[in-house]
């Protein structure tokens, strides 16, 4: 029988015995003869050879076993652990293959030597090669639910850090540096490849309990004492950028400090900060909404509007400014040419901030949490030696996430920061729960990692132990200064009068259909009415024939316009929406017709 | 405000009369104030139970030996009267002299399994020259299902009036002569769904043993036709096709039938939801006469303010449609008045304070 030969889905030839091509294929790719990174793949309810050379197939090392023995032997390791033969070597032997997914499904890998049969043709490099880059860092990740690992990855990328050591030349929106970052004291086997970059958070005292209920609901109390140290404590950069533009006719924006006279003046008040070239002064403090740059643009001659001639053309004010709720020192400007070579402005806020309510915070095993209160020192629960934790964590979190890791990374942790020493936590090889427990009983600690805790508002021990160790927490990039809005009267959309939506318009909360209905269920018509009449507006209705008056404001006089009726006309307080529902209703060629009358 | 009459007679049990006026007293805690607003309290009362049961709902599938839909599917099944029902069931019981002999339970289960002709056929061939159907049957197909080539002739033959039907004690032939090559396709695609034996829609028949009783469980269903079988109960012929239930035995039962499978599918998922608002939304599904969704085309199209039919979904067709008849709409449900912003005609919106003084005459 005759297997036909594909190279990437094109047809070479036919083969007469697939097994024997295959093998011999293989032994030319282990020699070096075919490149490492083309795969074979035997199709065998097609009959069907195929040879794969494209990018974009996903590759991964395995061990060449052989005759029931792997080919990488322990005088390998030792030369690698010495420098004396390097990875590629290992390539060129054949000792390692590459293998992608097609060419796996013909493979029986092993996942350990001792499980290497008959059959076996690979073995795994380890089994932590399951784990991605973020994943690997997690300790003790074997013992958490694998969601919760998935989730734990996350934090680690949105936390506070030195993201690159020339953060102060670089202009980045929304960056937050750490004042005081450190390594952890759980480490895994992957810390020390990442160890330059891998500071992200603090190592903090945390007891497992709960205190006056402010951590209800994955919050965490934290101790004020130890923010006044500086626990946690970051700094916020915020960069902005204006051009100067250039327009057809030779005209040019002009950045200096508005005269009153352009259109759009922002008031004296808001351009205080500015030097007199027009751009914020360095060092200089702003509030939100103030001007940073002074632009002004050259009137424009399209969309002539009958009160600009009026008026005649004027010069308006296209300043830069910070937006609502953004405020800070003014950190670095930097004026220099943009692409098409125009003048950019650049420039950066530096906002200090402290740990406040509502900021989020995580651990690396997916726990996050909002700060849910700041306690001061005297308040915060202490041991007999005296140690008052940084952070209290609730213990309603952990028994249905079962993120057993977390418990064994704060035992670590404290055996750690006891003895002085890091602890390996890497998944499966890492030091062992019960190594852990002896460690922390010969350190005078009870083993399991309770202590007897007292309570601060009466100085009396609690009845229960509790848990307490050191582990790694991390504060993420969601704070609650960036998210605070409140408004109470403000912007509206142009056509239905309604609020506008979102924080950076100054927006309202909507009050939607499920929100209405809880009100009507309660019965409570008259809030409702009052929840929804943001857009009221009075209509006149003409009684005679129903339909919508005009009210004629020069004249002063109002009418219908249908049937000229100028007595019987009411005025109606209704949302505006209706009014423009409608009209709307006008323009389809439908002529709706009110017919008023008392309700009761 | 009255109370029932089934609850006034008890209260005359009652003796004591102190605690008569206690208990009585109670009793009209329960009744509904007037303006209270049932029908959105039913439906937050049924649906916030509904969001926690999307999640628990599928550790549930599959554990059922019949695949029965369960869980939110079902309830927008129920709610949406779908005319094309996934996953219909039946459970048959027998009468009592025949609860607990097998042999019956198997003869009835063996009569009620729908036998298609594609069931048993080996081949089914077209000859277009002389416009002939070809159908040639399986043997072994045949001998397990008790049936002889001349008993599917004769009722084909019985089946199909129009045209020829021959044997040859091997094949069948149906000769059609004036039918053109794409009908004669057609009619063969017809002719393989012929009923051969069984009630049809009922695909597959399970016996289970139950409290000392055999009771049939069936894929499909069809409920006159299995009411009609001697042996069987009709009073406690169960299915879960509602549709069905309002074409053989009418609005009153599907009303209950509706009932009885919305407070079983609550019960299953382990939530506790009051019958009455089951009760309320059982009454408004049959309110017309006809079992009708809640949708578009059902109760929505019922609603007699042009208003809220908008609010709901294809606004500019409901307007052109009402402009067209001229209807008038008295904003007096809940939307109508959100939406030109008046207080709603409920609750506290219901009432205003009314002050008719003494007439002049009265004073003289």
């Amino acid at each position: 029988m005759a297997y036909e030969v594909y190279i990437d889905s094109i047809f070479v030839g036919y083969v007469d015995d697939a097994n024997k091509f295959i093998e011999e294929f293989k032994e030319k790719r282990r020699k070096g003869i075919i490149p490492y990174f083309v795969n074979i793949h035997f199709d065998e309810t097609r009959n069907v050879i195929e040879i794969l050379t494209r990018k974009g197939r996903i590759l991964r090392p395995l061990i060449v076993v052989k005759d029931g023995k792997p080919l990488l032997k322990k005088e390998h390791i030792e030369k690698l652990k010495k420098g004396e033969i390097k990875w590629s070597d290992l390539e060129k032997e054949g000792i390692i293959e590459w293998v992608d997914p097609a060419e796996e499904e013909n493979l029986n890998v092993a996942l350990y030597p001792e499980d290497i049969k008959e059959n076996t043709t690979h073995l795994e490099l380890s089994s932590l090669v399951i784990f991605s880059i973020a994943t690997s860092l997690v300790p003790f990740s074997n013992r958490n639910q694998s969601a919760r690992l998935n989730r734990g990855v996350r934090p680690q990328r949105q936390a506070h850090a030195i993201y690159s050591l020339n953060f102060h030349n670089r202009f980045d929106t929304d960056i937050s540096i750490l004042y005081y970052p450190q390594h952890p004291i759980t480490r895994t086997f992957s810390f020390n490849i990442f160890k330059d970059d891998y500071a992200i958070g603090q190592n903090v005292i945390v007891a497992v309990m709960t205190q006056e209920g402010y951590n209800i609901e994955d919050a965490i109390i934290m101790n004020k004492g130890s923010i006044d140290r500086g626990l946690f404590r970051s700094v916020y950069f915020r960069s902005y950028e204006i051009e100067r533009l250039r327009y057809s006719g030779g005209l040019q924006d002009e950045i200096t400090i508005p005269d009153p006279s352009v259109e759009l003046y922002r008031g004296k008040d808001k351009y205080k900060n500015l030097e007199e070239d027009g751009i914020v002064a360095v060092e200089s403090f702003v509030r939100s909404e103030e001007v940073i740059v002074g632009r002004v643009s050259p009137p424009r001659f399209i969309g002539l509007t009958s009160e600009s001639i009026a008026t005649g053309l004027r010069k308006k004010d296209s300043s830069l400014t910070t937006g609502s709720g953004e405020e800070g020192w003014v950190d670095k400007v930097v004026i220099t040419e943009s692409d098409d070579g125009n003048l950019l402005v650049r420039i950066k806020l530096r906002d200090l901030r402290i740990p406040e309510l509502g900021d989020k915070f995580s651990v690396r095993h997916g726990q996050k949490g909002v700060l849910g209160m700041i306690v001061d020192p005297s308040d915060m629960p202490w041991s007999s030696s005296g140690l008052v934790p940084d952070i209290i964590f609730s213990p309603a979190g952990i028994p249905s996430r079962e993120t057993v890791g977390l418990l064994l990374e704060l035992l670590a942790g404290k055996v750690g920061s006891l003895s002085g020493r890091y602890v390996d936590g890497t998944p499966w090889y890492g030091e062992s729960e019960e190594e852990l427990r002896k460690e922390l009983l010969s350190l005078g600690f009870r083993e399991d990692g309770t202590e007897t805790l007292y309570n601060p508002l009466t100085g009396d021990e609690f009845k229960v132990k509790i848990f307490i160790g050191s582990i790694y927490y991390l504060r993420l990039k969601y704070m609650a200064k960036n998210k605070l809005q409140a408004r109470a009267t403000g912007p509206v959309t142009l056509l239905t009068r309604q609020p506008t939506e979102g924080k950076s318009k100054k927006g309202g909360l909507k009050f939607s259909e499920m929100e209405h209905e809880v009100l009507a269920a309660h019965g409570a018509s008259i809030l409702l009415r009052e929840m929804y009449s943001s857009d009221d507006t009075t209509i006149y209705v003409c009684e005679k024939c129903g339909s919508l008056a005009v009210e004629d404001n020069i004249r002063n006089r109002v009418y219908c316009p249908i049937c000229g009726e100028t007595e019987k006309i009411s005025k109606v307080k209704v949302s505006y929406a209706f009014h423009l529902l409608l009209n709307e209703l006008i323009s389809l060629g439908i002529w709706p017709k009110l017919k008023l009358d008392y309700k009761f | 405000m009255e109370l029932p009459e089934k609850i006034k007679k008890d209260l005359e049990k009652i003796e004591d009369e102190k605690l008569r006026k206690v208990v009585e007293d109670f009793s009209y805690k329960f009744i509904i104030d007037p303006g209270e607003p049932v029908g959105i309290v039913a439906a937050q009362s049924i649906a916030e139970p509904t969001t926690q049961m999307i999640l628990r709902s599928f550790h549930f599938v599959g554990i059922s030996a019949q695949q029965v839909s369960l869980g939110l599917p079902r309830i927008t099944e129920i709610t949406d009267a779908k005319k094309k029902m996934k996953r219909k069931y039946m459970i048959i019981r027998l009468l009592d002299e025949y609860k607990n002999d097998l042999n019956v339970a198997q003869s009835v289960a063996k009569r009620i399994k729908e036998l298609l002709l594609e069931d048993i056929l080996s081949s089914i061939t077209l000859d277009v020259f002389e416009n002939k159907i070809i159908i040639s049957l399986d043997k072994e197909k045949l001998k397990k299902e008790e049936l002889t080539f001349d008993e599917v002739f004769r009722i084909l033959k019985k089946k199909i009036k129009k045209y020829k039907v021959e044997n040859d004690k091997q094949y069948i032939y149906i000769t059609a002569p004036k039918l053109s090559a794409r009908e004669l396709y057609l009619f063969k695609e017809m002719i393989k769904k012929i009923l051969i034996k069984g009630i049809k829609g009922i695909k597959d028949v399970t016996i289970h043993k139950e409290d000392n009783e055999y009771v049939i469980y069936t894929v499909g269903s069809n409920l006159l036709e299995v009411m009609k079988i001697p042996e069987v109960d009709y009073t406690k012929v169960y299915t879960n096709d509602l549709r069905e239930i309002e074409r053989v035995l009418g609005i009153e039962a599907t009303r209950a039938a509706i009932l009885q499978e919305l407070v079983k599918l609550y019960e299953q998922q382990g939530l506790s939801v009051n019958v009455r608002h089951f009760m309320l939304v059982a009454d408004m599904l049959t309110w017309y006469g006809i079992y009708l969704g809640i949708n578009r085309y059902g109760l929505h199209a019922e609603k007699e303010s042009t208003l809220s039919k908008a609010a709901f979904e294809t606004p500019v067709s409901i307007f052109v449609k009402s402009s067209i008849i001229g209807q008038s709409d008295k904003v007096l449900s809940g939307i109508d008045n959100v939406i030109m912003n008046q207080p709603i005609y409920l609750g506290t919106g219901l009432y205003d304070i009314y002050f008719v003084g003494k007439k002049r005459e009265d004073k003289e």
